[in-house]
């Protein structure tokens, strides 16, 4: 297949710290306003005008706050607020155990979690959170007590005059800790006698079907056999330590509630804000709204929803603590006190969450001669993400590799820390996968990439010739996503030249050098749902008299410039401008467009093709009698109707919708089903298979002296199918490259284990990196069009903080001869692999 | 009362140091306009600049991803045309001085805004307004800065969703735009 490069123009994307680069086929069609950089829609971001959550402000506003538990693991015994209740300016307290918080059979109060109603969050559940609890299982947790006062100040002062006794608890806050007979019980309200989280409750089967339900493990083939089959089989463990600062986005969450006059008003910052079913399973998410409703006391047509501009979530926003828990605090206090309330939570930057990987990982892998993987075992304690049970292994190394022998098991223990959320989901499985390929390489002496093509495949099965009727008939290209994704980078990285066997280049300054490489598939390779049977998903669009276009849709703006891609979508389908087309994300009666983070695109874009498809259809249609022709006989371009044929008999949109408004009305509305990929193959459910892959390479030196890792260079490669906005995706792909090389090195939060107390939760002493810390970057698009969305597009979202987080392991190795086995990799594990600790 | 010069101790006789009374009333001159505030009416002794900006004048753009320990660089606002940062900033101590927030950039309609718009030289937006005020700050001092320059005079501001590349492609070309290029 030839490969037609084409490099962007100055300056958008190239300087010394960054380059982006296009790998575009010969077929590829050329839009008018996809795939171009356009002036994006949400400036007010850029001019300080945009409201974020905490900057809205309501007449007669109070604000509330909670207690945070200063204890990794405490009960409440006494609680003293007469002080408090007196105070100037303090209109409520709630302390926990408030009759305004009492459900039946919880004893903790009101509890959350992230799929069911209320009703059903029984106490097992892993992912249950609690309005105001009584029990603290984690340092930093809001407990114990709220209070609202006229302002954030008052509230301060008002805190630390609550008379609090508390009963300290024993805790433990490693995982392989919580998991020996002895081990003191971390989270007493669950009622367990062991720390073990409950399988049955946690009902992983929701998230990947092939988990059978209520177990804690996969399994594929004979893992027995494949060890037998091995030429050699090698054994090797690692410990991942804790970050997790940003992982619900870097804005405090904060919450306003208003009851009045029947009607319920919120502000909020969640990530899905109505309820909708995303998986397979129907498991319905985005529950906030409905609880809101049911402790306002009002129907669910009497809400009004307001999203303001979201300081990012990047998966952390999704767990309901950080999102639900505000807002349903807030709409408690303002019932009670009949005032709109805001609830800020100050806590949610380090106390959140913490992020999904940390745990302890045991391999056992079994690999032929030629690099071919046999069998691989792997148990595991990380709870990654969504606050529950989590078996690594059991998405990537399952459904995107020729492995046919695999066991991946977990065993998570609850402990003392904040729940593991999603932080750009995949990142343990992208780790897991990597550490399986590029132990394999090591051990044989060859080179990753050679490895990674020969093991690259789909459930168990090559993905040549074994996949190409399913690719031929759902109207894939016969593309090998990751052959070219290597080629590009291999290119941009010069590998060839620069590859060595590990600890065998020391440079002139005294420093190794080393190079790393890591893969993965895409993992929003397509709308999941069964869009033909129960697709609720759906946006209106408007036409108004001046010849502009409104979309109608919910959707939270967690800053991936939505507004300016779901516009230019709109506006090439439709024919019309793209400065005459905006989306109104308020819009709460087509509160069913997708409207979360991972994927935003990818779901929507089959939403947005068709209305902008409907959209023109309609806009010819009416056209067709001012004209006197046949709608076919006549097209749009820049939102000027014309004849075919006769491109100067033309008229503007402006003026057939203000001749005819009449004809407009209703708007037309589109649920993307008639666009959607693979829509021919059956079974329903559609299956949306990953076609799609990512590559990281990386160089760094490493100095022996001081275990620092200095990354030289980074070359990240992502087949996103087709490039909807080049602003966009090279967003993507630094940012997430930048977040997964802090998360790899230099970002670890640090817990005393004397207390269990946090001991470095400022920005002052856990490292974000900085404009300081910039590695060159080339970032490469690979546009295949293998992704199962309107244009053959796919996610970016998540996977370069994936690849980014994965390969520093395997470049560090390569530099120093060394495998560090734990991480992230810190000088000090460095020294310490060097025998140097 | 304090009396400056005055020298004061405390009960065991430890020589305090001199501080002067807060002002009663202080004026300052935000994004070009002039507001009063009485300490203890409007504004309390202990109230940061980014309270009053944000509380009292509806400025949203000073941010608090750190939450007031001075670690992220978002609540960064000019005081008499320097980058400080107004969390850790009392208002109490602009008493007479001039305020100059990205609202204010913007509404001057410096190139800054236009470079971090044609660049997508952010995500979210909410660390942006930090940004551009170093910036600002940065092209005000050196408008011809490199590189490296650009970087140093950046290096106090976060940025989770990782716009920095873009960032400085953005101040190169404001700075081009403001040598008439």
């Amino acid at each position: 297949m030839e490969v037609k490069e084409r490099r962007l123009k100055k300056p958008l994307r190239e300087n010394p710290y960054l380059t982006f680069t296009q790998w575009q086929f010969p077929e590829d069609p050329e839009y008018r306003i996809i795939g171009k950089v356009v002036p994006p829609k949400d400036t007010d971001r850029i001019t300080g005008k945009a409201p974020f959550s905490r900057d809205i402000k309501l007449p007669g506003m109070l604000y509330a706050k909670w207690l945070t538990s200063p204890y990794a693991h405490a009960r409440v015994k006494k609680v003293d607020v007469s002080d408090v209740k007196s105070m100037p300016g303090v209109y409520d307290v709630l302390v926990c155990g408030d009759p305004d918080l009492q459900v039946e059979g919880s004893p903790e109060g009101l509890g959350v979690c992230e799929e069911y109603p209320w009703g059903q969050c029984n106490v097992k559940r892993p992912d249950i959170a609690f309005i105001l609890p009584c029990e603290a299982v984690y340092e930093g947790q809001p407990v114990a007590v709220a209070v609202a006062a006229e302002t954030p100040e008052k509230v301060d002062e008002a805190l630390k005059m609550v008379k609090i006794e508390w009963e300290e608890l024993p805790f433990v806050i490693d995982r392989d800790e919580a998991l020996k007979p002895d081990a003191p019980i971390a989270q007493l309200f669950r009622g367990q006698d062991v720390n073990v989280v409950d399988p049955v409750a946690a009902d992983l089967h929701s998230y990947v079907p092939w988990v059978a339900p209520g177990s804690d493990k996969c399994e594929r083939g004979d893992v027995g056999k494949g060890l037998k089959e091995a030429d050699r089989v090698i054994e090797f463990e690692i410990k991942v330590g804790t970050n997790c600062w940003g992982g619900g986005g870097v804005e405090p969450y904060a919450s306003v509630a208003w009851i009045h006059n029947s009607y319920l008003d919120i502000w909020f910052r969640v990530q899905v804000p109505w309820m909708v079913p995303e998986s397979a399973a129907g498991a319905p998410r985005g529950i906030t709204l409905p609880i809101a409703a049911s402790l306002a006391g009002v129907p669910l047509d009497k809400i009004h929803v307001h999203i303001p501009y979201t300081g990012a979530g990047f998966g952390g926003m999704n767990w309901v603590g950080n999102g639900a828990l505000p807002t349903l605090l807030a709409v408690v206090l303002s019932k009670r006190t009949g005032r709109p309330v805001m609830v800020l939570a100050d806590w949610s930057s380090f106390s959140g969450i913490t992020e999904e990987e940390e745990g302890h990982y045991k391999f056992k892998v079994g690999f032929k001669n030629d690099g071919t993987v046999t069998a691989v075992e792997i148990w595991s304690n990380a709870s990654r993400g969504h606050a529950g049970l989590a078996i690594p292994g059991c998405e990537k190394l399952f459904g995107i590799t020729t492995i046919k022998n695999c066991r991946c098991e977990s065993t998570v223990p609850y402990i003392n820390k904040a729940p593991a959320a999603c932080y750009k989901h995949g990142t343990t499985e992208t780790i897991v996968l990597n550490e399986v390929f590029s132990q394999v390489a090591a051990a044989l002496g060859k080179d990753p990439m050679e490895v990674a093509l020969k093991n690259d495949g789909y459930f168990g099965h090559p993905m040549h010739p074994d996949m190409d009727e399913v690719k031929t008939k759902q109207g894939f290209p016969l593309r090998d996503s990751l052959k070219e994704v290597i080629e590009a980078g291999k290119k941009a990285m010069d590998w060839d030249n620069k590859w060595h066997p590990p600890g065998a280049k020391k440079l002139p300054n005294g420093k190794y050098h080393g190079l790393g490489f890591a893969w993965a598939d895409e993992w929003r390779a397509g709308p999941w749902l069964p869009f033909a049977s129960d697709n609720p998903y759906h946006a209106v669009l408007y036409f108004l008299e001046d010849g502009t276009a409104t979309i109608k849709g919910m959707r939270t703006l967690i800053g991936v410039h939505e507004k300016t891609t779901y516009c230019q979508i709109v506006a090439e389908e439709a024919g019309l401008r793209y400065e005459d087309v905006e989306l109104d994300h308020e819009f709460n009666e087509a509160r069913l467009m997708f409207p979360a983070a991972s994927g935003g695109l990818t779901w929507n874009s089959v939403i947005l093709k068709e209305l902008g498809m409907k959209a023109k259809r309609k806009l010819l249609e009416v056209a067709s009698v001012h004209f006197n022709k046949r709608p076919e006989e006549l097209d749009i371009k820049d939102s000027i109707i014309f004849e075919r044929e006769n491109p100067e008999n033309k008229v503007t949109v402006r003026d057939i919708v203000s001749r005819y408004k009449a004809k407009f009305a209703g708007g037309v509305w589109a649920t993307g089903e008639t666009v959607l990929k693979g829509t021919e193959m059956p079974p329903t459910p559609r299956e949306v298979h990953h076609w799609g892959r990512q590559a990281a390479f990386v160089e760094v030196e490493v100095d022996p002296d001081t275990g620092k890792v200095d990354v030289k260079k980074f070359v990240i490669v992502n087949d996103v199918g087709r490039v909807i906005n080049p602003g966009s995706v090279a967003g993507q792909q630094y940012g997430g490259v930048y977040m997964g090389l802090g998360r790899a090195h230099t970002e670890e939060i640090i817990y005393d284990p004397l207390t269990g107390v946090k001991l470095n939760d400022s920005l002052t002493w856990y490292h974000v990196p900085t404009i300081t810390d910039i590695p060159r970057l080339d970032a490469i698009a690979v546009e295949t069009g293998l992704g199962y969305s309107a244009y053959g597009n796919m996610g970016v979202g998540e996977d370069p903080n994936c690849v980014a987080r994965a390969v520093l392991r395997s470049a560090v190795y390569n530099a120093i001869g060394k495998w560090i086995d734990e991480d992230p990799i810190t000088p000090f594990r460095v020294l310490k692999a060097l025998g140097k600790g | 009362m304090n009396i400056p010069g005055e020298k004061k101790t405390d009960d065991i006789g430890v020589e305090s140091k001199n501080l002067a009374k807060p002002p009663q009333i202080i004026g300052l001159t935000v994004n070009g306009r002039q507001h009063i505030f009485k300490v203890g009416v409007d504004i309390q002794p202990n109230t940061t600049l980014r309270d009053l900006l944000k509380e009292r004048l509806g400025l949203y753009s000073p941010k608090e991803m750190c939450q007031g320990d001075g670690s992220c660089g978002s609540c960064t606002v000019m005081l008499d045309g320097k980058p400080v940062l107004s969390c850790l900033t009392l208002a109490v101590d602009c008493d007479g001085k001039s305020v100059e927030t990205v609202e204010g950039i913007a509404e001057a309609g410096h190139p800054l805004i236009d470079a971090f718009r044609n660049n997508y030289a952010y995500q979210c937006g909410y660390c942006t307004s930090g940004f551009i005020v170093a910036a600002k700050a940065l092209l005000d001092r050196n408008p011809n800065p490199t590189d490296e320059e650009i970087v140093k005079a950046l290096s106090g501001n976060i940025c989770r969703c990782g716009a920095y590349a873009a960032i400085i492609s953005a101040v190169r070309e404001a700075a081009e735009r403001l040598k008439g290029g």
